[in-house]
């Protein structure tokens, strides 16, 4: 007959659910034995084993023999014995093993589990996997050993009393206070110290604790010793609102500060120093949204001293904006500390308030689009040029395909400029002081633009190639009178050729009568992409150009611009781009980046050359030559070693005021790392050669370890 | 070697049509509201109404430094703008194309760090039409067929 | 509560719709919903068998065999099952086939039960003979946890 026996009884909380082979109930001693694949539920605690004998007198369970228990939360113990009240949840357990829910594990010789709270002694915890992916078993990477460990499943936190850690059976870092929480949400507690060596500072440690201080908030403090300097301390509070979120991060120390130039201020004279930032975006409705960005540092060489970051200019700015469907409105200041050794702060310009609207409607009468912009901006130096602009311009657009599939595109422009501006005589640069008091202008354009894109099949892909011929007609305006902000990195490009105004901002337009033409090539096939594209434009008039020399606009015909780009599956990635002199073909500027390899394994190459020779008369455009660096390649499974290095090429006869020599290494970092599931190791040497004030040059070596779950 | 109008037929072709029908879906931020300005001048603003195409874009926009000096100092920035674009059919509900397209502009580093931020601006909208202009091309290709 | 010292030797009375009496195999088979008490012991089933030695002049019963629906109950302890074997000399009684068996609130159910009248101790099994989990069936069952001052 069936046998109707279901397999585990559900018992209610005051009874003990009994599964098993054989039971044998001895109601004169209230003796319980089961044997045979036993399984003892209650109250959400179930006990498995060979056998079981509960005593129902003194409501003792013993039970052996390849014993797992497992509780409510999911964490299981394994062990040889376990001796546990009728409860089953407190007991005396040999040699136990507990999985916890999220398959870190903790090991004992012995252990005893009251309230569900397990205490162990002479433990040990992992988060690492035993058993490799083939099943057979595998030393866990890291494991912390310690005298007595307490994990409450409850809180789901594990405490330890006299932890180290131990990396690949090596005992390290000894931890006498370490708890960590064992779930996957973060909790507050001291996360894992990382050790390094820097030129500046000596040996540093830093230890640091993450206090969770709500759901949304959090903050991380942390001390950093060094062995030749004082202490540094840093706070970062992090707050995530309803409607953005924002964090701010501020740096402070006492120690002797080697101003830039070189020139040793006497020793004893240890200054506080800092470095603060904060950064914070919220979105009010579905069109306001604010946001703010500050950076401020004590002193010009802190942030390299410390190595917290390797600007050399700090932008501040705040931002307030409208956006909707057809217009854009913003509120935005700028300002900037340098910390450059040459630069005087007194000439940096702070914006404030830069207000720009646009508005976007259709034209009912030709069908085209019309975009208005007013925009308004003040710039003021605490110790050079103020210059104020207001402008207001129209702009019509309309775009039309021809029957042979040529895309014309008509363009007008009409915009009225005031500006005011004074002290111009401190702007070092002659041709951008412009006159002082009170300028106005007006400037008119028209633009007429044709692409005629073809496409067909080529090399086993398709190919798309599409001329493109461009006139445009502004009357002569004045610029060397307006002063000029915003205008002053031209380079003529790729992605500018085709523009309404090669220069950069509004300060400077191009009135000229010009044609520029050239075209673009794709190729496009399922694991390779090519695509090219060249250009040149020619001045029709034969005025004077404004454009500095060297830019490549300064002539009547331009240099001839373009890029070239091949991608071959994500293996290998190539960028060329490159401006020709248009007499004799010579490289003005040519920029090289190539990427080839797998995520893994990689190599990753950047060139710039710059050859445009400009005047001294624009102090700010130099050329240079750069070669930039980087790889990393996996050696083995978890294993990898990483690299990067950028080394100045520039000599005199390319930027007279050089100091490098042609092959002047600026720094390089070579770096070993392992990855598995549950441990990352990285050690970095880095040199740097260049000392600027009290960041020296020479060595500097971190190394970081991050143990998952142990407060990474 | 076989080369044809790729808006053969003029703005009544197939080609042309089938751009009218796609719809742009809102972008996030300064960039996302350029972007979407210069994909609906390509494609003429579809209303809701004779949309059969969505068109959803997310952008992603980095300024890297480099051409490093001897004593630190950046003298080069290069402002690099990508878009990763899907075009769902409204009918199907089926993500038709999901592809990248991605254009950079070089930026000098002056000395007026006011200069430099106008410059990144300049690049910044210089480069959405750019990637438009990619990305219309891209839609094209599939509107022919491709 | 428990069932130990039950008097093995008390006299046995039964009722039964049908009795046929087999006198050369020492042999009563009653049916017909058949009551059997002893001292207490209350044994129901559909059909039962007794087997009694004739020596002496004196009728004892030695063994009891009843099939379909049997139960049997003392004082708190009611057990069932598809028949049961009551062997008054060694007095044991074993039940076989679905067996169910409640005890106060205590209940467990199984395949093949041995309750030992003189120690009191029953034994549960899957439904292979005694001790052997041959069969394969389970044993399940609560018990409840007698309070506890602690």
């Amino acid at each position: 007959q069936a046998e109707p026996a279901p397999v585990e009884a559900k018992a209610a909380d005051d009874q003990i659910g009994f599964a098993a082979a054989v039971v044998e109930y001895d109601s004169n001693s209230e003796v319980v034995t089961a044997k045979g694949d036993v399984v003892v539920n209650r109250d959400g605690y179930t006990l498995r084993a060979d056998t079981v004998v509960w005593n129902r007198t003194s409501g003792e369970v013993t039970a052996e023999g390849n014993i797992r228990s497992v509780g409510p939360e999911g964490d299981v113990a394994y062990g040889d014995k376990i001796v546990v009240t009728d409860t089953l949840k407190d007991g005396i357990v040999e040699n136990l093993l507990v999985v916890l829910a999220d398959e870190s594990r903790l090991a004992a010789k012995s252990g005893a589990r009251k309230d569900g709270v397990y205490s162990l002694d002479y433990a040990a915890y992992t988060a690492c996997k035993v058993e490799g992916t083939d099943g057979c078993p595998k030393k866990p990477s890291w494991e912390v050993k310690a005298v007595k460990v307490v994990y409450d499943p409850a809180t789901k936190r594990v405490k330890y009393e006299g932890a180290r850690i131990e990396l690949f059976g090596l005992p390290i870092v000894p931890l006498p206070f370490l708890s960590h929480p064992v779930d996957t949400k973060a909790g507050s507690g001291f996360l894992v110290p990382s050790v390094g060596f820097s030129r500046n500072n000596g040996l540093e440690i830093e230890q640091s604790y993450y206090w969770r201080i709500a759901q949304n908030r959090d903050l991380t403090g942390a001390i950093t010793a060094f062995s030749n300097a004082a202490p540094l301390g840093q706070v970062k509070f992090r707050s995530l609102e309803k409607t953005g979120a924002f964090e701010v991060t501020a740096y402070g120390t006492y120690s002797n500060r080697i101003d830039t130039s070189g020139a040793v201020i006497p020793t004893g004279s240890n200054v506080f120093r800092g470095y603060v930032e904060g950064a914070g975006r919220f979105q009010l409705d579905p069109y306001w949204s604010i946001s703010a960005s500050g950076r401020r540092a004590s002193d010009r060489t802190f942030l390299r001293r410390y190595d917290i970051s390797r600007d050399d200019r700090l932008r501040s700015t705040f931002a307030a904006e409208r956006i909707d469907d057809n217009s854009y409105f913003s509120l935005s200041g700028w300002a900037v500390q340098t910390l450059r050794t040459g630069d005087k702060q007194g000439l940096a310009p702070i914006a404030l308030p830069e207000i720009d609207y646009r508005r976007r409607l259709s034209d009912p009468l030709l069908g085209g689009n019309i975009q208005l912009q007013a925009n308004s901006l003040a710039i003021g130096r605490t110790a050079g040029q103020d210059t104020q602009r207001a402008f207001g311009s129209v702009k019509w657009d309309l775009r039309k395909i021809t029957k042979l599939g040529q895309e014309v595109t008509f363009t007008a422009l009409a915009r009225g400029d005031v500006y005011h501006s004074d002290e111009n005589a401190s702007t070092t640069t002659a041709i951008y002081r412009g006159d002082s008091g009170w300028q106005s202008r007006a400037i008119f354009a028209g633009a007429m633009d044709v692409k005629w894109p073809f496409v067909g099949k080529a090399l086993g892909g398709t190919q798309i190639f599409t001329p493109r011929v461009q006139l445009v007609a502004a009357p002569s305006v004045t610029n060397l009178k307006i002063p000029n902000e915003d205008s002053r990195a031209v380079d003529l490009e790729d992605s500018n050729l085709f523009a309404l105004n090669r220069f950069p901002g509004y300060d400077r337009f191009e009135d000229d009568y010009r044609i520029t033409y050239g075209f673009d090539w794709t190729l496009r096939k399922t694991n390779f992409t090519a695509d090219i594209n060249i250009g040149q434009s020619y001045r029709l008039s034969n005025r004077q150009s404004i454009f500095p020399d060297g830019t490549g606009l300064s002539d009547k015909a331009s240099d001839i611009v373009g890029r070239s780009e091949f991608r071959f599956k994500d293996i290998v990635k190539l960028t060329h781009r490159f401006r020709l002199d248009k007499d004799n073909l010579a490289v003005r500027r040519n920029e090289i980046d190539a990427t080839i390899g797998s995520r893994g394994t990689y190599v990753q190459a950047g060139y710039l050359k710059l050859n445009r020779n400009i005047g001294p008369t624009v102090e700010d455009l130099s050329d240079r030559e750069e070669i930039r660096l980087a790889g990393r390649v996996r050696v083995a499974r978890y294993w990898s070693v990483f690299g990067s290095t950028i080394i100045d090429l520039t000599d005199t006869t390319e930027d007279p005021t050089t100091l490098s020599d042609g092959f002047d290494p600026i720094r390089h970092r070579l770096g070993v790392a392992y990855d598995d599931d549950c441990l990352s190791l990285s050690l970095t040497w880095r040199r740097d050669y260049q000392p600027t004030g009290d960041a020296r040059r020479g060595n500097s070596f971190l190394f970081r370890l991050a143990f998952r779950n142990l407060g990474v | 070697c076989g080369l044809k109008p790729l808006y053969s037929g003029g703005s009544t072709g197939a080609v042309a049509s089938t751009l009218g029908t796609v719809m742009v879906e809102p972008i996030a931020g300064k960039n996302g509201w350029l972007m979407r300005n210069a994909l609906n001048d390509r494609l003429g603003s579809a209303q809701s109404t004779s949309a059969k195409f969505r068109l959803v874009v997310a952008l992603d926009d980095q300024i890297e430094g480099f051409g490093v000096r001897a004593d630190d100092t950046v003298t080069r920035e290069r402002r690099t703008l990508r878009a990763r674009y899907q075009l769902i059919s409204l009918t199907t509900g089926e993500t038709v194309l999901d592809a990248t397209a991605g254009a950079d502009a070089g930026i000098d580093v002056v000395s007026s760090e006011y200069a430099t931020i106008a410059s990144e601006n300049t690049a910044l909208e210089n480069l959405t039409q750019r990637v438009a202009d990619q990305i219309v091309t891209r839609l094209s290709l599939y509107a022919g067929g491709e | 509560q428990s069932i130990r010292n039950h008097n093995s030797n008390a006299p046995v009375d039964f009722t039964a719709g049908s009795l046929e009496l087999q006198d050369r195999a020492d042999r009563v088979v009653l049916a017909g919903g058949v009551t059997v008490t002893q001292a207490g012991l209350v044994l129901k089933s559909s059909r039962l068998t007794a087997a009694y030695s004739s020596n002496g002049g004196g009728t004892d019963v030695e063994r009891l065999d009843a099939t379909g629906g049997v139960t049997i109950t003392k004082d708190d302890l009611r057990a069932t099952s598809n028949a049961a074997i009551y062997d008054l000399n060694s007095s044991l009684i074993t039940l076989i086939g679905n067996v169910n068996l409640v005890q106060g609130s205590n209940k467990l159910n199984g395949g093949r039960l041995v309750i030992d009248l003189n120690s009191g101790r029953s034994t549960i099994n899957g439904g292979g003979p005694a001790g052997t989990s041959t069969s394969g069936g389970r044993v399940s069952g609560t018990f409840t946890v007698p309070p506890r001052k602690n």
